[in-house]
């Protein structure tokens, strides 16, 4: 920008300010905009990213080693127990422990029926339970009928009572006693309550016949590349084995191609998008037309019409940064609000990936409403000024 | 106060009073203006032969429709003629190439309009200040200079209002400010008085001889309104787009 477009640039923003009704439309239109894209992207962001807590729960394995087929942590392809050892049999296998990722029914008090997911895992170390316990003892779990559940599991099934130990319900009309609360990251899917017990005990729950293995988690030895640990698994036992944050990405990925969520949630956010341009553009259009006198005046007097177009565009970008800025403090602002509310949205935010994408977005979107209006104050004639 | 001095018939270009070119603001050689094309073609302007001097402060007068904002606007440098030289102060506008034009009429020309044409947002001495500022001055230095020529119009107590604050002729003083705060050498009004009482219109006028009529200036007030004919030290009247007799 030239030194004198900057020296008109206190001029562009005293007519845009001055014109409260359409300044405002202005900031609305951007705001309303910037607020229905970053929060509807970040919102899709969060829930598709859920597929991938049940794997970020258990960062002691450094491979989901899996039956090939297998796409994501919640679609496991079953597999006989024998396979656990041919992995473990692998160079370089520190250990590995199997998981039983299934699903169950619990009958709660009302007689109605409440989906839970059921997760076995490893008898002898425990292996694959949640790291935060928030009631109870690890190794309670050892004990007879005894299962965890997590806090919005247990919330689920006795809504509005206390969180205690020792409380029975029927899971998969088999007897289940709470001996622990356990603290997890909210999964994606209609079961959020999630049922931890020990893997035998998980087979009792949900008989599997001979394939009753999910998955089995490996850690490498110590100094261990995992690619290559990766790589001799599959050779060896013709299983997948992914690593912990390829697997989390995978299941990320299988949940975008099949659940419709992004066409859905992109819907509403290209929506946006229109709505606002149609919104600045209308509007300053308008404010340009209403100062077309002003504009003929200036280009009158001898002010150049890149020096106008320079104007409009100030005060496009004027009320773009005021409502970008509104809008994505407002957005992130509820983002923030819905996590510290909402378990169920506990590991939502927004990323700054959002925010920067959404604020291009939101740029391009004013600067091209902009044009119109551009066009118009280029064309209008300075002779305008001599009308009366 | 100077009086009317005389009435030109056919533009002073037949005047050897103004044919030194030191003294000559404004020359019009053979200007002619179309409008349209092919059959719609009109022609506004028929030949204008015109030379304004400096020092002097002259009317354009003329019915409705005669051509009289049109040769101002191509005096000024807004519309181009179709054919014909126009010269301010020696330079000859079709030498100057677009951008040089339009700086040429930041720097040499001032413009009072009918409506005023103030930005409503601005307060009056920032409104002065305006073609300061366009010329690249800071807000502070414009707004400064504009309200010493506000002081000068007698509006000093009146800086910080806005246009719509302001009566009309407190407006058109405003706008009289705007067109004189940066020296331009030659002053283009359009129906200056038009939109004021009479007692306005006088005030608005002497304040403009008394500040505009510099011997290296020229003001050319187009208007229909004749009571401010005594305020003038040249009338030129036009009618269908030709100069004639008033």
């Amino acid at each position: 920008m030239s030194y004198m477009n900057a020296k008109l640039g206190w001029v562009a923003i005293s007519m845009l300010v001055g014109d409260r009704v359409k300044f405002f439309s202005l900031i609305f239109g951007v705001a309303f905009s910037t607020l229905l894209m970053a929060q509807q992207i970040s919102f899709c962001i969060g829930l598709i990213s859920l597929s991938g807590n049940s794997v970020r729960d258990i960062p002691e394995a450094d491979l989901w080693v899996m039956r090939s087929g297998t796409q994501s942590v919640s679609t496991p392809v079953a597999m006989p127990l024998s396979e656990l050892n041919r992995v473990k049999s692998v160079p370089g296998v520190a250990w590995a422990v199997p998981l039983f990722r299934g699903a169950g029914a619990v009958r709660i008090a009302d007689g109605s029926s409440q989906p839970v997911a059921l997760v076995g895992v490893d008898d002898a170390t425990l292996l694959g339970a949640p790291q935060k316990l928030f009631l109870g003892r690890f190794e309670d779990l050892r004990r007879p009928d005894a299962i965890f559940i997590n806090r919005r599991g247990y919330q689920l099934l006795f809504p509005g009572e206390p969180e205690t130990l020792g409380r029975s319900f029927e899971l998969n009309d088999r007897r289940a006693v709470v001996a622990g609360i356990v603290d997890t990251l909210p999964v994606f899917g209609v079961s959020r309550a999630i049922v931890f017990t020990r893997y035998a005990d998980a087979l009792r729950y949900a008989p599997s016949g001979r394939n009753a293995l999910s998955f089995i988690l490996v850690k490498g030895t110590e100094g261990q590349d995992l690619a290559e640990l990766s790589k001799r698994i599959d050779n060896d036992t013709a299983l997948k084995a992914t690593p912990r944050l390829a697997f989390v990405r995978e299941s990320i990925q299988y949940t975008i191609s099949t659940s419709g969520i992004v066409p859905s949630f992109a819907v509403v956010v290209v929506l946006g998008a229109i709505v606002g341009a149609v919104i600045v553009a209308l509007t300053l259009s308008l404010f340009v037309r209403d100062n077309l006198r002003q504009f003929g005046a200036l280009k009158a007097i001898g002010v150049r019409s890149s020096v106008l177009v320079s104007m409009v565009l100030i005060q496009a970008l004027l009320a773009t940064l005021i409502g970008f800025g509104l809008g994505i403090g407002t957005a992130a602002w509820a983002m923030q609000t819905l996590a510290t509310k909402v378990a169920d949205f506990s590991t939502f935010y927004m990323p700054w990936q959002v925010m920067l994408g959404v604020g291009i977005t939101v740029l391009v979107m004013t600067l091209t409403a902009s044009l119109a209006s551009i066009r118009k104050v280029v064309v209008t004639d300075a002779a305008i000024v001599f009308r009366g | 106060m100077r009086r009317l001095s005389s009435v030109d018939k056919q533009g002073s270009t037949k005047s050897a009073a103004y044919a030194a070119p030191a003294d000559v603001a404004v020359r019009c050689l053979s200007v002619i203006k179309d409008f349209g094309d092919g059959k719609e073609r009109r022609r506004v302007l028929h030949g204008i032969d015109l030379n304004i001097p400096a020092g002097e402060l002259t009317l354009l007068v003329g019915p409705s429709g005669c051509g009289k904002t049109t040769l101002v606007s191509i005096i000024a440098g807004i519309l181009s003629a179709s054919s014909g030289k126009v010269e301010l102060f020696g330079t000859s506008l079709s030498s100057l190439s677009s951008n040089a034009l339009v700086d040429f009429r930041l720097h040499a020309v001032g413009f009072i309009f009918q409506q005023f044409n103030l930005l409503p947002t601005l307060t009056a001495a920032e409104n002065a200040g305006l073609a300061l500022a366009a010329a690249g001055a800071s807000r502070q230095s414009a707004t400064a200079t504009g309200a010493a020529m506000l002081s000068k119009l007698g509006l000093a107590d009146k800086l910080h209002l806005l246009p719509r604050q302001l009566s009309g002729g407190e407006q058109q003083r405003v706008a009289i400010a705007r067109a004189l705060a940066a020296s331009p050498r030659l002053v283009i009004c359009d129906e200056p008085t038009s939109a004021l009482d009479a007692a306005s219109g006088r005030k608005v006028m002497q304040l403009l001889r008394e500040l505009a009529v510099q011997p290296d200036r020229a003001v050319i007030v187009v208007t229909h309104d004749s009571r401010i004919y005594e305020f003038a030290d040249r009338i030129i009247a036009m009618e269908d787009g030709r100069l004639v007799s008033s």
